[in-house]
């Protein structure tokens, strides 16, 4: 014990520090800083909370908003072509922002205590339970993606005019508007790359005839090949989640 | 016959918070000991040890209106130290305690037998001494706080700031790792 006695710090070190302490040499920081540091913390929690649960209802909403989700219905190229529409850079923000978000819990308690996978899954139920009952009460992003319609969304308006992209011709599968059917013949109208109006006018010749969940109106995504305008027995889905842009009379 | 309590450190640090500050000399006190202590199994007897310690007391005075009065001091103080030990450790380059580590990520059962741990504690103090040095750094301080700061996994767990199952998975492993050693350079410890 003796040993240790002579390991410690000095007399001299501590009557030192007292001294300063004495003359007030060594400023306490006060509980104020301390709250407000506290207070600061909890506003980024909520920053981040709030960003990855606008990512994550944003990614949901484009999916269906874009009827992406029907990709999959039309097997190996549909799926591939999901995956290549699907947006993985949001996605990869939001992750991030998951961990970032229990590397901040963790300075609480109850944050360090708990395992670290066991919190990344609680934060992900809460995102994910939250976004679906915020997309379920509330068309929070049908409400933006029509102010970017009209214009009045400076930072966010090309993100969202985005989600009514068509997927790329080069992969065989369209996306239009059924504007005629006449016995076995679909008229369509294939959207233009920005999704918002048809350019290029098409028939397509159904041998089984047309199915009785196609309307004209309907938006529907294509799969096949097209000769000289006309396209024979494609694979057809119809799409009822995408959003109809403003209309020329709703902006005035 | 009129008896004394000791101010419990709680109380202390409740008092300096108020005003009262050279009340903190007597914290200063109990812990120079164990801390200096502390960072000798932490660090080596060649490390600044006395500066570090030195640190952490004004830095805890400094911040001590950030201490939860609720909560137990040794597990606040022991957490500036413990932060200051691994700065000391990082300086060396040698060794670090790495904040990414798989036992941080699910939960693991743990039990702490006060009878266990008392019999562990009285075999793990004769030879802890030897072969200290040879653990990773993350067994190492887990096991110097249970063994010779005698403190509990729920303590640890706070200074650490790491999960409860975790801590005693380091106790464990290191332990282990110290009877490993050991059985390699034929001590006897029973």
């Amino acid at each position: 014990m003796n040993n240790e006695s002579e390991k410690q710090i000095s007399e001299e070190k501590i009557e030192d520090i007292l001294e300063k302490i004495k003359k007030n040499e060594l400023p306490i920081k006060s509980k104020t800083y301390f709250r407000l540091k506290y207070l600061i913390l909890l506003c980024l929690l909520a920053a981040i909370f709030i960003t990855s649960l606008f990512l994550l209802t944003f990614i949901i909403f484009s999916l269906s908003a874009a009827g992406q989700l029907a990709l999959i219905t039309f097997g190996t190229p549909g799926l591939k072509l999901f995956l290549i529409l699907f947006p993985w850079k949001l996605l990869a923000l939001d992750i991030i922002l998951v961990f970032l978000l229990g590397w901040l819990l963790r300075t609480f308690r109850f944050g360090y205590r708990t395992p670290v996978v066991y919190l990344l899954l609680t934060i992900l139920t809460v995102i994910i339970g939250t976004s679906l009952i915020i997309d379920r009460i509330r068309p929070f992003h049908h409400n933006l993606l029509h102010q970017a319609d009209l214009k009045q969304l400076p930072l966010l308006e090309e993100m969202y005019e985005n989600v009514r992209r068509p997927p790329p011709i080069i992969h065989g599968i369209y996306r239009g508007e059924i504007t005629a059917i006449s016995g076995k013949i679909l008229s369509i109208e294939i959207d233009n790359a920005k999704g918002f109006g048809s350019t290029t006018p098409l028939k397509i010749l159904l041998s089984s005839g047309v199915p009785e969940d196609v309307r004209v109106g309907n938006k529907i995504f294509i799969y096949g090949n097209i000769i000289n305008g006309r396209m024979e027995n494609p694979k057809i889905k119809v799409i009822t989640s995408l959003p109809t842009p403003y209309q020329q009379q709703d902006l005035k | 016959m009129e008896e004394t309590l000791k101010p419990t450190d709680e109380e202390i640090a409740l008092a300096v918070q108020a005003g009262d500050k050279e009340q903190f000399g007597l914290l200063m006190e109990r812990y120079n000991q164990k801390l200096s202590r502390y960072g000798r199994k932490f660090l080596s007897d060649k490390d600044n040890i006395e500066d570090i310690v030195q640190d952490v007391f004004i830095s805890s005075f400094q911040n001590i209106n950030n201490f939860d009065v609720s909560l137990k001091f040794s597990s606040w103080i022991y957490r500036i130290a413990h932060n200051a030990f691994i700065n000391g450790l990082k300086k060396k380059q040698r060794s670090f305690i790495p904040h990414f580590d798989f036992d941080l990520f699910l939960s693991h059962h743990i039990e702490e037998d006060p009878a266990i741990v008392e019999r562990e504690r009285k075999e793990m103090k004769k030879i802890i001494e030897i072969g200290l040095d040879k653990l990773k750094p993350k067994y190492r301080e887990a096991i110097v706080l249970h063994y010779l700061e005698e403190l509990s996994y729920k303590e640890i767990s706070d200074i650490l700031e790491i999960p409860i199952g975790t801590v005693g998975i380091r106790v464990m492993r290191g332990r282990e790792e110290l009877k490993k050693f050991y059985e390699a350079k034929n001590i006897y410890y029973e």
